[in-house]
């Protein structure tokens, strides 16, 4: 008998899928598709990355690593932010995860209790929602709009906060705007966070240069205020590369 | 490198516990070949080469944005990040579920309707992504000129 869990109700699939498989069979008919409906970059791995990949395989290095990574990513990891954010993060404190939806989903199983609301903006990335839906977290939406870039306020928090919140997610860059968030609209929104004593992961799927700096005060900032740190940092999201790449910096040039 | 499925996440000092247990039996680990490839990708040579992509992506956001504005689109967020503009549609078409299926089958350009990012009026958005070079940019930009009459 089919009976899927009553959450599946609450969790959409890609509407774009639709469209993918007709493009993909006009195509087939010999019709040129221009394709910028595709949400990932176009460029091809760098080939220091396949090699080290593939000198891997052929080596036998095909078995677990431990749980959170494997150490020597894990510093590299930790080294990269010294070296580019001249900020101090443990490798202790860093999960190598499956894409940044594999963090958000350990991070939600880390922090979602039953029923638990937790404020997202709409529009925004349905896996965020979804992903909270499955650990049985209940999404409620920020509506956003021109006139806060897209992006959540202090002033609409507080409107949106109800006794039952959880917690807000953040993302910097949004999808699907592509809008940021400075160093004072995420620092007002974390004290908005801290007087409810809600948590406050974010999702920086992708990261720009010139936040480097900022991004810097902000840990630093964070590490001395927030005794127990609710600040979840999900990184880089499914691709070590883009983040640098896509997004680390010019960018942001206001238009 | 999408198809790698690597990220990270930076955990507070008190949950670390927690976020391994989970991970020990959610996932035991990321994929053990992807993790080694990912090493390299802190090499300043890599790093270097992912700079100048993300130029590129400047350089196409530069392009397509006043563009599409030129067409109709209003793009009314301010991109700063990612690869895509999410744009207003309202004044070219009355849903844009149906303009984007419009499109995909008179001009041959396919982008993303509104639809997948919400309830938040999303008949009245389309998402295009620049993840393609800026020739092909300029050709879907000259293709929705000719579909829309401008």
């Amino acid at each position: 008998m089919y009976r899927p869990a009553a959450r599946l109700a609450d969790i959409e699939p890609f509407h774009v899928v639709e469209l993918l498989t007709r493009a993909r069979q006009l195509e087939s008919e010999g019709r040129d598709i221009i394709h910028m409906e595709v949400g990932e970059p176009d460029f091809p791995t760098p080939e220091l990355i396949t090699n080290a990949a593939v000198n891997a395989i052929n080596s036998g290095k095909t078995k677990y690593t431990q749980a959170l990574g494997l150490p020597e990513l894990r510093e590299a990891i930790s080294a990269f932010y010294r070296e580019r954010y001249g900020v101090s993060v443990p490798a202790s404190r860093i999960a190598v995860t499956n894409g940044a939806s594999g963090a958000l989903n350990l991070a939600f199983a880390c922090l979602a209790d039953p029923g638990s609301e937790w404020l997202l903006t709409d529009p925004g990335y349905p896996c965020n929602r979804h992903i909270l839906r499955a650990f049985d977290g209940r999404p409620q939406n920020i509506p956003v709009g021109p006139e806060t870039n897209f992006q959540p306020t202090p002033e609409l928090l507080r409107q949106h906060w109800k006794a039952t919140t959880s917690g807000l997610l953040v993302a910097s860059p949004a999808n699907p705007t592509g809008t940021l968030l400075t160093l004072a609209e995420i620092e007002a929104l974390a004290d908005v966070c801290r007087e409810k004593n809600g948590h406050y992961p974010g999702r920086r799927d992708l990261s720009r240069a010139d936040l480097r700096n900022r991004c810097t005060d902000r840990l630093r900032r964070r590490r001395r205020y927030l005794g127990h740190q609710q600040l979840f940092e999900v990184l880089s999201d499914d691709r070590l590369a883009t983040w640098l790449d896509g997004h680390s910096g010019g960018l942001r040039t206001r238009r | 490198m999408t198809g790698w499925r690597l990220g990270w996440m930076v955990i507070p000092e008190a949950y670390v516990r927690d976020v391994e247990k989970l991970a020990q039996n959610l996932t035991l680990c990321p994929s053990t070949p992807a993790q080694y490839g990912a090493l390299a990708a802190f090499e300043p040579e890599t790093i270097a080469l992912l700079e100048s992509r993300r130029a590129e992506f400047r350089r196409r956001r530069d392009f397509l944005a006043p563009a599409l504005e030129g067409i109709g689109f209003r793009i009314t967020a301010r991109p700063e990040g990612a690869f895509y503009l999410y744009c207003d549609s309202s004044a070219l078409a009355e849903d844009s579920f149906t303009l984007a299926k419009d499109l995909l089958e008179k001009t041959g350009v396919a982008a993303t309707p509104g639809l997948d990012f919400g309830s938040n009026e999303p008949e009245k958005h389309i998402r295009f992504a620049y993840t393609t070079g800026v020739d092909r940019l300029a050709e879907a930009v000259e293709r929705l000129s000719r579909y829309f009459g401008r």
